[in-house]
């Protein structure tokens, strides 16, 4: 009976299907505490530990939230945040990101998703670096050279209630992730590596969901790690994302609040929290607000609460979204993002299905 | 006049000898008597002969009236001991500041004489006497000098015994005006803004005549105008220190005799706002223990004293390390400051590899200043 569903059936858009139910929640914790206990059975241990690069981005409409956006993901750039929510998505999208973090780190992603009746697939990118960096060989030597921080992901998700049945509103995502890095015309200086992503999101009802992401889950046994020319080798540092969002229903779903937490796979890095709102004026205009919460070795508690504001303008599937973000109570700091993005006609496939 | 007689008067004759000839020393076993030769030496004893007659024992060191007279019969001669003329050969200390009592705690030399006298001369000064004169021995002189008034330059030592003979070492003592000092600068900094600071120096032995001038390594000195000697504690004078290099100078004070003073790092040259004086420096190293971790130096110069603030952030923005210099600390003061990253962020991790921009951010008056921003490249 489960084989006769389609992807339009168990997502959200259906109003009237509340998932809430205990067996759902008890799923979906199951399948959280499982992933928690692989990962620290896995725990790095001493080596290096890098970071990924969607720990900038994810898209402006995240960011505007001050990425508070773990249970919402019902846009191309869930790829980037959580992919499971892709599985909610019922047009194929594109969307980008492009940003120039203090003065000199470029940063730009893209994202495509095509859902299926069999689950949603996407690919995203993410090309990030820095130009003109000074770069000591050794106490005598220093010489210039770009560096390049690539990111290659491909996207899996799909409802759970599509293989079992059981776990409707439960949408599990996985991602695949190339890592490649190194400097520009210096020898064993570049870096390959893997790791993957996990993600959940439970949509209790249209007016609450909750989202998990394990991001760079996959042990140093099974690849999780980077390894350069030279033979040094550094693990991708994992972080758990748990979010939650509401659209209140006196609203008539023109606000949506959410809350996010990242908490470190490995100790060192401190707990964050992000808070967003989106008000929807009309179908071309949004405006957001947030409070993210940054790494800060200046400060007291390691960390700071950053203000973000966003817009929106949306026309015939084109949208793009802006958002400015402040850093270290800093205007010097203050990046701005910018998105856009196009969601294109639903799939016949899957527009048949829909209710 | 018969053999007894004559023998007698050769032996008084000798004696007479002994007793005229100013001559006689240790180190001259000689007698100008005619008819006596050496015979031997031996133990703390000059053994004589007179040739055919008789042989007779002369102390070496005659620390007593009584010589020891040999072979029986000359017991009746007269035989006096020499008279020796005293000998310097040097002094402990050699030299004192003037103005000073200075304790003499070995004037050594010979035939020094119970009541003998000690000076220093000098030519177109008069003596200094010494007092508290102590002959401890024939060879050791203690005393006192009082040098109150004194010039300086090298003067001479005489000992003078009390039968009046007396031995002078020449350029024997030397004494000298004392040292300068500098203690402090008043102001301790001024802005190469301005074109002259009044600056007003304490030390001690300031003498007229001194120079004063502001020094720094690779810098042309600045001299030190209107000179006003105030008292020998404390002087006043000027600099002009328009455009001058910023950076720390030494205060140099010299006397008219050529002795001077520094007061190292004494004077801060500020720039009237904060800059760099110089491109900041990076350098990479490993972790001997941990080749892994990279220490990274910055070394950076300052125009003035600030509060510095340097952020390292990684390549996601985040701000991994933070040190804050306050204002003339290490880090924070004028010149050459010098920051050391362990490598280690503020998260008790290790820095990966990649690339880690520096703000190095300066604090004045309320004002912030981005002084520089670096990208660093750490490869491993």
């Amino acid at each position: 009976m489960n084989k006769q569903l389609t992807i339009s059936q168990l997502t959200i858009n259906n109003n009237e299907h509340y998932h809430g139910s205990p067996k759902n929640i008890k799923i979906t914790m199951l399948l959280i505490w499982s992933l928690l206990i692989v990962n620290y059975s896995f725990a790095a241990g001493a080596i290096v530990q890098t970071t990924d690069a969607l720990l900038i981005g994810g898209g402006a409409r995240p960011l505007g939230m001050g990425r508070a956006f773990t249970a919402i993901v019902e846009d191309a750039d869930a790829i980037f945040i959580n992919p499971a929510g892709l599985a909610g998505l019922m047009a194929p999208e594109f969307m980008s990101m492009f940003t120039n973090l203090l003065g000199d780190i470029y940063y730009s992603e893209f994202s495509g998703v095509i859902p299926s009746p069999v689950g949603t697939f996407g690919v995203g990118y993410v090309t990030t670096g820095v130009n003109q960096v000074l770069v000591p060989i050794d106490p005598t030597t220093t010489v210039v050279s770009d560096y390049y921080d690539d990111l290659l992901v491909f996207t899996f998700s799909a409802p759970l209630a599509l293989f079992f049945d059981y776990g409707r509103g439960i949408y599990l995502g996985i991602n695949a992730k190339i890592f490649n890095r190194g400097w520009v015309g210096l020898s064993n200086a570049s870096a390959t590596g893997y790791s993957a992503d996990f993600g959940i999101k439970y949509v209790v009802s249209p007016y609450l969901s909750f989202g998990f992401n394990r991001q760079n889950l996959l042990p140093i046994d099974l690849g999780g790690v980077l390894r350069y020319q030279s033979g040094a080798e550094e693990t991708v540092a994992g972080i758990n994302k748990l979010g939650v969002a509401i659209r209140p229903k006196p609203l008539n779903d023109n606000l949506l609040l959410a809350c996010d937490v990242d908490i470190p796979a490995q100790s060192g890095r401190p707990v964050t929290g992000h808070f967003g709102a989106e008000w929807r004026f009309n179908k071309y205009f949004m405006a957001r607000a947030g409070a993210d919460q940054s790494l800060d070795a200046s400060s007291p508690t390691l960390t700071s609460w950053n203000p973000t504001v966003g817009l929106s303008m949306s026309i015939s599937g084109l949208r793009i979204d802006y958002a400015l973000h402040p850093y270290y109570n800093n205007p010097s700091f203050a990046t701005t993002y910018l998105s856009i993005s196009f969601r294109g006609e639903k799939w016949s496939t899957l527009t048949g299905e829909t209710r | 006049m018969g053999t007894k007689g004559r023998i007698f008067l050769a032996l008084f004759i000798i004696g007479c000898c002994l007793f005229l000839d100013e001559n006689i020393s240790y180190s001259k076993y000689q007698l100008t008597a005619r008819a006596v030769s050496l015979g031997s030496a031996a133990g703390n004893s000059l053994s004589y002969r007179i040739r055919g007659l008789a042989r007779f024992i002369y102390p070496r060191v005659p620390a007593s009236p009584g010589f020891i007279i040999g072979e029986g019969f000359l017991r009746s001669v007269y035989i006096s001991r020499a008279i020796l003329k005293p000998i310097v050969t040097g002094i402990t200390p050699d030299s004192a500041i003037v103005g000073k009592i200075v304790n003499i705690t070995n004037l050594s030399g010979a035939n020094f004489q119970t009541g003998a006298a000690v000076k220093l001369s000098k030519t177109g000064q008069s003596d200094i006497i010494a007092t508290d004169v102590s002959v401890v021995s024939p060879g050791k002189i203690t005393c006192a000098f009082n040098l109150s008034g004194a010039v300086a330059g090298l003067w001479d030592l005489t000992v003078t015994n009390p039968d009046g003979r007396s031995g002078t070492l020449p350029s024997a003592f030397k004494i000298s005006y004392s040292a300068p000092t500098v203690i402090l600068i008043t102001p301790s900094k001024g802005i190469n803004d301005q074109q002259y600071i009044d600056t007003k120096i304490s030390g001690t032995a300031f003498r007229s005549g001194l120079t004063v001038v502001l020094a720094k390594t690779g810098e042309v000195d600045i001299n030190g105008e209107a000179i006003e000697l105030k008292s020998a504690d404390e002087l006043n004078c000027r600099f002009n220190i328009y455009k001058k290099a910023t950076g720390i100078w030494d205060v140099k004070v010299t006397n008219d005799d050529g002795q001077s003073a520094l007061l190292a790092g004494g004077f801060k040259l500020e720039s009237p706002e904060v800059e760099l004086t110089k491109p900041v420096e990076l350098q990479v190293s490993s972790n001997p223990q941990n080749p892994s971790i990279k220490i990274t130096t910055i070394r950076y110069n300052l125009s003035k004293d600030a509060d510095i603030v340097i952020d390292i952030f990684n390549m996601r923005g985040e701000k991994i390390w933070s040190l804050t210099s306050p204002v003339a600390s290490s880090g924070g003061q004028i010149g050459q400051n010098e920051v050391v990253w362990n490598g280690i962020t503020a998260f008790k991790s290790v820095a990966p590899s990649g690339v880690y921009i520096i703000f190095l951010t300066a604090k004045t008056g309320g004002q912030t200043k981005l002084l520089s921003k670096l990208k660093l490249g750490i490869i491993k």
